[in-house]
């Protein structure tokens, strides 16, 4: 079988596993993967030591499936990751368990095609190329030429839990981006610039500015 | 009169834990005290005695951290005949970029760490069985 159409039964995959658990995409969260981990047996860790470059890991130990995921990792990319996973387990136990694919072997330049697998289980598994589609042309953006402002106002319309990152790749997937085009932009500053700064920003600011105006200390976080 | 460490077979439960707590004396070593251990360790100093003389028993956490301060793997506190033999643990893994060795270590003291709490598991239920890999 060739990448493409492993790709596509991977996608496929992830579609009857939604289905089975109920899943949509607006109700994909945390909350929802931890469930389905529990369902289907396997120990999730949030690993409170820090891990400089694994996003989570899967194991087979003593013959039971365990996922290590890091615990400093912003919600989306681990839901991102925590979904990838699930792949390995759906999928490659059988590479965790003979050590065909150990954590020596992988490197992300040479990244095997079970990588790539569990990336696209995860996209589809959070949000569905499909729905991806529709949003696009709802919003009137089923265009190239993109601009950094249609992609934040993308990402604030978008009914899914999922990072700048995953919407360009997505959009370079679909040909409406170049690769890399949008490389290097701090996208969280770009938002701010547009729609000013989050609630929770401005709560903190308010609530400084009343303690400043009080005279009192500022409690140290 | 303290019982002898056990040499071969399975260790019960408290053989498992005088094993443990003569470990931990063991690495303390006399340059630490057990003040200096107890602080590190967030703990009393009366902890670490009762761990040393195996009236308290560790929790496979207190055991991870006690390994990490010490700067060795969890299977130091284990007896050499319910240790897993020595094999590098295989994962899947999402990663950001290659891989440091610390990450690497910190893979591997995750696997070493569910396979000894999964032996101090079984230790209350009887003989501690040999961890797989």
């Amino acid at each position: 079988m060739n990448r493409g159409a492993y790709y596509e039964e991977i996608k496929a995959l992830a579609r009857t596993k939604r289905d089975e658990y109920s899943v949509t995409t607006a109700a994909i969260g945390l909350a929802l993967v931890r469930d389905i981990y529990r369902d289907e047996g396997i120990t999730l860790t949030k690993c409170p030591h820090k891990l400089r470059k694994v996003r989570a890991a899967y194991f087979i130990i003593d013959g039971e499936p365990h996922v290590l995921v890091n615990g400093r990792l912003p919600i989306e990319p681990r839901l991102f990751a925590e979904c990838h996973e699930l792949k390995h387990h759906y999928v490659d136990q059988h590479l965790a368990r003979d050590g065909s694919l150990a954590c020596q072997d992988v490197a992300w330049d040479s990244a095997p095609v079970e990588e790539v697998g569990a990336e696209v289980f995860a996209a589809e598994f959070i949000f569905p190329e499909a729905e991806f589609r529709d949003l696009l042309q709802q919003l009137g953006l089923a265009h190239t030429g993109w601009t950094i402002s249609q992609v934040v106002e993308l990402k604030r319309q978008c009914p899914a839990p999922v990072s700048y990152q995953f919407l360009t790749k997505r959009l370079e997937w679909f040909g409406l981006i170049q690769a890399g085009q949008f490389a290097g932009v701090q996208w969280k500053v770009r938002e701010e610039q547009i729609y000013g700064p989050p609630l929770y920003k401005r709560l903190l600011a308010r609530r400084k500015a009343s303690l400043s105006s009080q005279g009192l200390p500022r409690r140290r976080s | 009169m303290r019982k002898s460490r056990p040499e071969s077979g399975q260790p019960t439960e408290q053989e498992l834990y005088e094993f443990i707590g003569e470990k931990i004396r063991e690495l303390r070593g006399k340059s630490r005290t057990q003040e200096d251990l107890a602080r590190a360790m967030s703990v009393t100093p009366n902890t670490i005695s009762r761990w040393e003389t195996a009236v308290y028993k560790p929790s496979p956490a207190e055991l991870d951290r006690l390994a990490r301060y010490f700067g060795v793997g969890i299977w130091s506190f284990f007896p050499a005949s319910i240790k897993p033999p020595t094999q590098a643990q295989h994962a899947l893994l999402s990663a950001t970029g290659d891989l440091p060795a610390e990450d690497l270590e910190e893979l591997q003291r995750y696997a070493d760490f569910i396979r000894a709490r999964k032996s101090l598991k079984g230790a209350k239920g009887g003989r501690v069985s040999r961890g797989k890999t």
